[in-house]
């Protein structure tokens, strides 16, 4: 069995799980707005030390931490030979290393966007780790609860949200016993060079469908059955009440936000 | 009491050689009773209709004639739904496929949520719950964390946090190692001497049903026969043409009848081996 309990919230009691849904969703938007509309190298670094920091107090896994960046790797490289090499505006400062040639600026440009890219990467990350995701969409749901008075489905959208992250680590589980029964009968996903094994992701397509089609049918048939008839009737599985700890890090997220302006 | 009549049922499914609609009958014209704290046993073949005989009970399908009524309430009344869905609850072969909490606590709170149950007591009865239930965990525990054994009890948990007055068990033993089995088997008996509700068990493993009030053995969509263990237990060739195996010891016995020793066949397997040990 794959162990993909590293992909997933694990509660471990620390400061950040104790923080409201609502305000940690709202903080995430406006952290994630300052980490686009900020284009100073020092505070951007500033930002991912902070979220680095915050990973820490969270008691994650410096593994999942690496394991997140290093997915990145090729967005990373392209990013920087796309703004340091093959882009050069007139006036840019050439730098000779050896047979490379690249623009100072673009540089600086492409640090930013790595930033930019693993800030968000890593926020979201965090957002996910440390809180449950039925807190999170309860949270989600709180938000958008105006929209309902458009008739828009926003309980259904919650619901359909929550149960794709349950359902994650068993597809992917799935996926691993798919890929070995395939293997075992001589499918390509083994083979060395990346087309064969291109081509071997394709017949896994299908049964991976085909068995969470019958797990959404056996849960919807499970739902149903324990008395689930959309958001009508329900009491919340919490009560959610805002504190001083909460509107602290919002106050300093919006600050957080005045800076990038300011700077 | 769950009283079903003339109750019939069809799927309609694609006939891939002709590429037409396909209307197969799963249950034909079933009539049935289940009273209140009784035990029942289901049997059968795979696909002799017990599952969407249960099915019928909770209201998730309805029949395409007769009727369904529980505790005087129509299923085919969409109102009475909600109620009659909270009196007859479900587990299901496979526990994974309804979890829908993250946690052990979501879980059970998922149900409770749905009924509308007050915010305020929702801890207590969650605990109260994992205690009924003996599952060795606290609410915050991941379920994917839980062995086999432990989801299936978690299933349990959260279909009792609901007080239900009917229990169904679609094979919810089949997944499980046979130690596995016989805990499960233990903790339901417990749960319903501390919470009596009726037990509507579907298995293949008749020694996981010695001590029901009534078999019922279902073939090809109708009730074969129903009645106590004790009348099937003699019929070693009907079981067996349903695909069922009795437990070795009631098979041993009969095989002892048939060599002409007096030996009853509904003997425990402790009689049984006093018995062995006296010829000895």
């Amino acid at each position: 069995m794959a162990n993909n309990s590293f992909l997933l919230f694990q509660k471990q009691n620390t400061w950040l799980e104790q923080w409201d849904p609502r305000m940690k969703i709202t903080v995430s938007l406006i952290f994630a707005a300052s980490l686009l509309l900020n284009h100073n190298l020092i505070l951007k670094t500033a930002q991912i030390v902070l979220l680095i920091a915050l990973w820490w107090v969270a008691k994650l896994s410096w593994r999942a931490l690496v394991f997140t960046l290093l997915s990145l790797t090729i967005f990373f490289i392209s990013t920087m030979i796309y703004r340091s090499m093959l882009i050069t505006n007139p006036g840019d400062t050439l730098i000779h290393l050896g047979a490379l040639t690249y623009s100072q600026q673009g540089a600086i440009d492409g640090i930013l966007m790595c930033e930019q890219i693993a800030g968000i990467v890593l926020l979201l990350s965090l957002v996910v780790r440390t809180t449950s995701p039925i807190i999170l969409a309860e949270g989600l749901e709180m938000i958008l609860k105006p929209f309902k008075k458009l008739r828009l489905p926003v309980h259904e959208m919650v619901m359909m949200f929550t149960i794709a992250l349950r359902f994650l680590p068993i597809l992917i589980e799935e996926v691993d016993k798919i890929r070995k029964a395939q293997m075992a009968r001589g499918g390509g996903f083994h083979r060395k060079g990346i087309s064969s094994r291109f081509r071997g992701v394709f017949p896994m397509l299908m049964p991976l469908f085909v068995l969470s089609i019958l797990r959404a049918k056996e849960l919807a048939v499970a739902m149903e059955s324990r008395c689930y008839q959309g958001d009508e009737g329900r009491t919340p599985i919490r009560l959610y009440q805002m504190h001083r700890r909460d509107y602290s890090v919002l106050a300093f997220s919006a600050i957080n936000l005045l800076l990038v302006f300011i700077v | 009491m769950l009283d079903i009549r003339n109750a019939s049922f069809s799927y309609t499914d694609w006939e891939d050689e002709e590429d037409t609609l396909h209307t197969s009958r799963v249950l034909h014209q079933v009539t049935a009773s289940i009273a209140a704290n009784e035990f029942v046993a289901l049997l059968g073949r795979n696909g002799s209709g017990k599952s969407s005989f249960t099915r019928l009970l909770n209201g998730i399908e309805l029949p395409s004639e007769g009727t369904v009524q529980v505790e005087g309430r129509f299923t085919h009344d969409s109102p009475s739904l909600p109620l009659i869905r909270r009196a007859v609850q479900i587990v299901f072969q496979n526990p994974e496929n309804q979890q829908v909490g993250m946690t052990v606590g979501e879980d059970i709170a998922f149900g409770l949520s749905n009924i509308g149950y007050p915010q305020q007591q929702m801890q207590e009865r969650i605990a109260w719950a994992i205690d009924l239930v003996g599952l060795d965990a606290d609410e915050d525990r991941p379920v994917t964390r839980l062995s086999g054994g432990e989801k299936q009890k978690l299933a349990l948990a959260s279909v009792l946090a609901l007080s239900p007055k009917y229990l169904i068990l679609d094979e919810a033993t089949s997944m499980l190692d046979p130690l596995a089995r016989k805990q499960f088997v233990a903790t339901l008996h417990e749960a319903r001497k501390r919470h009596p509700f009726a037990l509507i068990y579907i298995t293949h493993h008749l020694e996981e049903v010695l001590e029901a009030d009534r078999w019922v053995l279902f073939r090809e969509g109708r009730i074969h026969l129903d009645g106590p263990p004790a009348q099937f237990l003699n019929n070693e060739a009907l079981l067996a043409e349903c695909g069922l195996e009795l437990p070795y010891y009631h098979a041993l016995a009969l095989a002892l009848q048939a060599k002409g020793v007096s030996v009853p066949a509904s003997l425990g397997i402790e009689e049984l081996r006093d018995l062995l040990c006296r010829f000895n």
